[in-house]
């Protein structure tokens, strides 16, 4: 089963090839489906359609790396992103400055063309912020979390 | 913003697939933006506006002063006095 239609492909193969500037890694991290049952702890079915979708995804651009982690196995990597629930994408580039972006959960419906939208931004490394928000970030006094809950649509 | 600052995480959840942990933000409506777990508020809103939420999201000089809210608790939240 194919996640990303041949149509929309050549959309996002075209993109990628007319905006991608440096590369881009995104780093996931699944757990393989089975295992135990623990009571209370929330571990979505969702991963194996993740790493699909992210596969198919990366297979678009030469510019898209793909690393696979298993946060209960990689618990290093994991700790470096900060991951605690997953399936969890980490979008970042080698020579990154920036702070961290993640989706938590399927990128599926209008997050998934937020996700390409965040690969662009990073490999190009713009945002279409002002420069008065951009400033005031720089003088950020302290981290800055930001959590935005979504229901794919 | 994330991309701007290394100061910042910026983080999309699907809330349906996480449903403990959105709960513990209580949405019931999306998007849903939490911040430092102080700030929270529904729906898009202008690039001027977040960002002015963002800045709500510090401890306030009076907060920082008496040690309130370190372990992030919402703005108005009843804190014991020293």
């Amino acid at each position: 089963m194919r996640y990303i239609g041949p149509l929309d492909q050549e959309k996002i193969r075209a993109r990628f090839e007319q905006e991608l500037e440096a590369d881009v890694r995104l780093v996931l991290f699944v757990q393989p489906p089975g295992g135990l049952y623990v009571p209370g702890r929330e571990e979505p079915q969702t991963g194996r359609q993740t790493q699909a979708l992210m596969q198919e995804l990366t297979a678009l651009s030469d510019k898209l790396l793909l690393e696979v982690y298993n946060p209960k196995v990689d618990v290093e990597q994991a700790q470096v992103h900060g991951i605690e629930r997953s399936p969890a994408l980490v979008i970042e580039r080698a020579d990154w400055q920036g702070g961290k972006v993640r989706f938590f959960g399927l990128p599926s419906g209008y997050e998934f063309a937020t996700l390409i939208e965040d690969v662009v931004d990073v490999s190009h490394s713009r945002t279409r912020l002002s420069d008065a928000t951009r400033q005031a970030l720089a003088e950020l006094p302290a981290p800055v979390h930001l959590q935005v809950f979504v229901t794919p649509t | 913003m994330a991309m701007d600052s290394e100061n910042v995480t910026a983080d999309v959840i699907e809330s349906n697939e996480f449903p403990s942990y959105s709960a513990r933000y209580a949405v019931q409506a999306v998007p849903k933006t939490v911040i430092n777990d102080r700030v929270k508020f529904l729906g898009a809103v202008p690039e001027g506006r977040f960002l002015q939420e963002v800045l709500k999201a510090f401890p306030t000089e009076e907060e920082a002063g008496h040690g309130l809210n370190e372990d992030g608790g919402a703005p108005g939240s009843t804190a014991t006095q020293p």
